[in-house]
């Protein structure tokens, strides 16, 4: 009997043991298998990208990437209070922008949001600080951009005619 | 037998080609200064780069050229040569930006932006530079109204024997005799809807989303250059589904009809006869076949897998892709992979007739247009009409086209002509996407999407996908846009330069 136990307990385990938990999700996966996460506890890594955007109520949205997908994180009222926004910076060409881990619910078509693919926030924390994106100046670029000018102009010149 | 092309001939080509790019090389110089705006002094150097390389190039073909007159098929073959001489110019920032893993991907966005298809390749689009990004959306719009359309509207006095050169971009109708005057409307329609849209947009998402002012007016730029020219691109990797506001979406599915209307209708509604939407054979064949393919589509949706659970969502999910669809747009609210995994196939044969009928004529839209759809069906009812009556029996079959038009065979041969060759290059695609190893309806879909210059994808163009279907999609792309006519010239020209007598 106590074998039986075990055995209906280990499989138990293996196939609800999910639907208990948060599940560690990269962006990619969930926008790439939404049918796979639908409806579940998930936490997810990753970067913001673009703006902080304003929400209904008291509400923001912050899209976070994991560098190869992005996603809509809906932060509600209740949850964007107690955060530090203003510390938070969106990446873009010259920004990396804050690095998040995010638990939350994921919603291939949620019903509050016009069926939008995304993910309800419920716990937000911290990971990286954005920083500033350094480009240095291509000096083969310079030299080619200069050079053809000049020899645009010289054509120029020399076809005015 | 074939009369090879004269010396003059091909100088008057160099000639006409080398004073369209001339004025094309000027606007690599509008993000260059966007570029210093945002102090992006890397993307400043591959703007200057790429106006110096455009610049050489066209003065290099109109010092080589000489002014003459051109046969309708040079001229026809000029526009299919402009439009890759273009795409392979427009590449180089683009290439150089560094979010592009080769010179074809640059070529492949490059095709995509000038052809209003929206099909992209980019990588860490999040991250690009706004110069870049905007250069993405300016190739649109001044692709969209047309880069011949723009040469007659600075060369105008030159270019009353240009005619030709306008019908080569996939257009027909004149909305003034004089064609400077129709390009003069077509370009100033275009201004009055970007100050409109532009202004509404940037409202809309600094005081409903929170955006700051500079880079409000930034993404609505970008949002009207693609949704007016149903051209598809999004300033962010989500397309619209970034700006998670309900009033973005709005906008730009007004902004997706106004660009799919007939210019000349737009002239109608504004300066002569409002009615003209009611009575236009254009606007109802339209109007029936966006209905027809919202049925199927949500039709589609209510079959399993069941992802939408409320119907607001399913009419809303539902008519804004039949919506971009139609039109030729390509803005999504929802990610290509659901589209492959959660849409069934039902629902995505909604959206590919979509597609495959698209926009007015005339206008920024591909496919295969409503007025053809219209003659094709009234032709039938021609047939239908000649069988029921006496052989003796005249039967005319009459529709309003801005005037009241008799159905005649070459009308229709036309129209039937064009659409089998829209057909023909969808199924095309669709055999080459599938030949290498997609599902035959996903490659179906995504060729329609290039054909017909619309953009929606179910993730197979990546920048992994072959090469090989890169160039197709190239090919395809360009080939919808100029409706055939010019691509089939230029085979004919380079023909009779090889094997001419």
């Amino acid at each position: 009997m106590k074998r039986i136990a075990s055995v209906l307990f280990f499989f138990f385990f293996c196939f609800f043991a999910p639907c208990f938990s948060v599940c560690g999700a990269e962006i990619n996966d969930l926008v790439n298998e939404p049918v796979r996460w639908e409806g579940l506890e998930v936490k997810v890594r990753g970067e913001i990208v673009g703006d902080i955007l304003k929400g209904e109520g008291g509400s923001f949205w912050i899209n976070v990437s994991d560098g190869e997908s992005a996603i809509g994180v809906f932060l509600p009222q209740k949850l964007a209070k107690n955060l530090e926004m203003e510390r938070w910076k969106g990446g873009n060409y010259l920004v990396k922008g804050t690095e998040l881990m995010i638990k939350g619910v994921f919603n291939s078509a949620c019903a509050e949001h016009g069926g939008d693919l995304d993910l309800h926030a419920m716990e937000v924390r911290l990971i990286r600080e954005s920083r500033s994106i350094h480009h240095p100046l291509s000096f083969l670029k310079v030299k080619l951009a200069l050079f053809l000018f000049f020899v645009a102009l010289a054509f120029f010149l020399f076809t005015r005619s | 037998m074939f009369l090879r092309p004269s010396q003059s001939c091909l100088r008057s080509i160099l000639y006409y080609l080398g004073k369209i790019l001339y004025l094309f090389a000027f606007l690599f110089l509008i993000p260059a200064f966007i570029a210093l705006l945002f102090k992006e002094i890397n993307p400043f150097f591959d703007f200057l780069i790429g106006f110096s390389v455009a610049f050489i190039v066209s003065r290099l073909f109109y010092w080589l050229g000489s002014e003459g007159s051109l046969r309708v098929g040079d001229s026809l073959s000029l526009v299919a040569i402009l439009w890759v001489v273009a795409m392979l110019l427009s590449a180089l920032p683009l290439y150089l930006s560094g979010h592009y893993g080769s010179y074809l991907d640059a070529c492949f966005e490059a095709m995509s932006g000038l052809t209003t298809t929206g099909l992209t390749l980019v990588q860490d689009l999040d991250h690009m530079a706004y110069s870049t990004n905007f250069w993405r959306h300016f190739i649109m719009f001044i692709a969209g109204q047309g880069i011949v359309v723009a040469g007659i509207l600075v060369f105008g006095p030159a270019a009353g024997t240009l005619y030709n050169l306008y019908v080569g971009e996939g257009r027909e109708e004149k909305i003034f005799p004089n064609v400077v005057n129709t390009a003069k409307f077509i370009w100033a329609a275009s201004f009055v809807y970007l100050a409109v849209g532009v202004f509404v947009l940037a409202l809309v998402l600094f005081f409903g989303s929170g955006i700051s002012f500079l880079l409000a007016i930034f993404h609505s730029a970008c949002l009207f250059m693609a949704a007016f020219d149903t051209g598809g691109f999004t300033p962010q990797s989500q397309s619209v589904l970034y700006y998670h506001n309900f009033l973005v979406e709005l906008v730009t599915l007004y902004l997706m009809i106004a660009g799919t209307m007939n210019f000349a209708l737009h002239f109608n509604l504004w300066f002569k006869d409002k009615k003209e939407i009611i009575k236009n054979i254009e606007t109802r064949s339209l109007f029936f076949t966006i209905l027809l393919c919202w049925i199927i589509v949500i039709y589609g949706l209510m079959k399993p897998p069941y992802y939408l659970s409320s119907f607001a969502s399913l009419f809303k999910k539902g008519f804004y892709h039949v919506l971009s669809a139609h039109s030729g747009t390509g803005y999504m609210t929802i990610y290509a992979k659901q589209l492959a995994t959660q849409w069934s196939e039902a629902a995505l044969i909604g959206l590919i007739l979509a597609m495959a009928f698209g926009g007015s004529s005339c206008s920024t839209a591909g496919g295969i247009k409503a007025i053809r759809l219209a003659i094709f069906f009234k032709s039938l009812a021609l047939e239908v009409k000649k069988r029921a009556l006496p052989s003796s029996a005249i039967v005319l079959e009459r529709f309003h086209h801005f005037r009241e038009q008799i159905l005649n065979e070459e009308i229709v041969w036309s129209a039937f002509f064009i659409t089998l060759l829209y057909l023909l290059t969808y199924f095309f695609g669709g055999l080459i996407g599938s030949l290498l190893g997609y599902p035959f309806l996903f490659s179906f879909f995504e060729s329609v999407s290039a054909t017909a210059n619309v953009g929606l994808s179910v993730g197979i163009t990546n920048p992994s996908m072959p090469e090989i279907l890169k160039v197709v999609y190239i090919i395809q792309m360009l080939a919808g846009r100029l409706e055939f006519i010019s691509i089939i010239s230029v085979f004919g020209l380079f023909n009779a330069i090889i094997r001419g007598k």
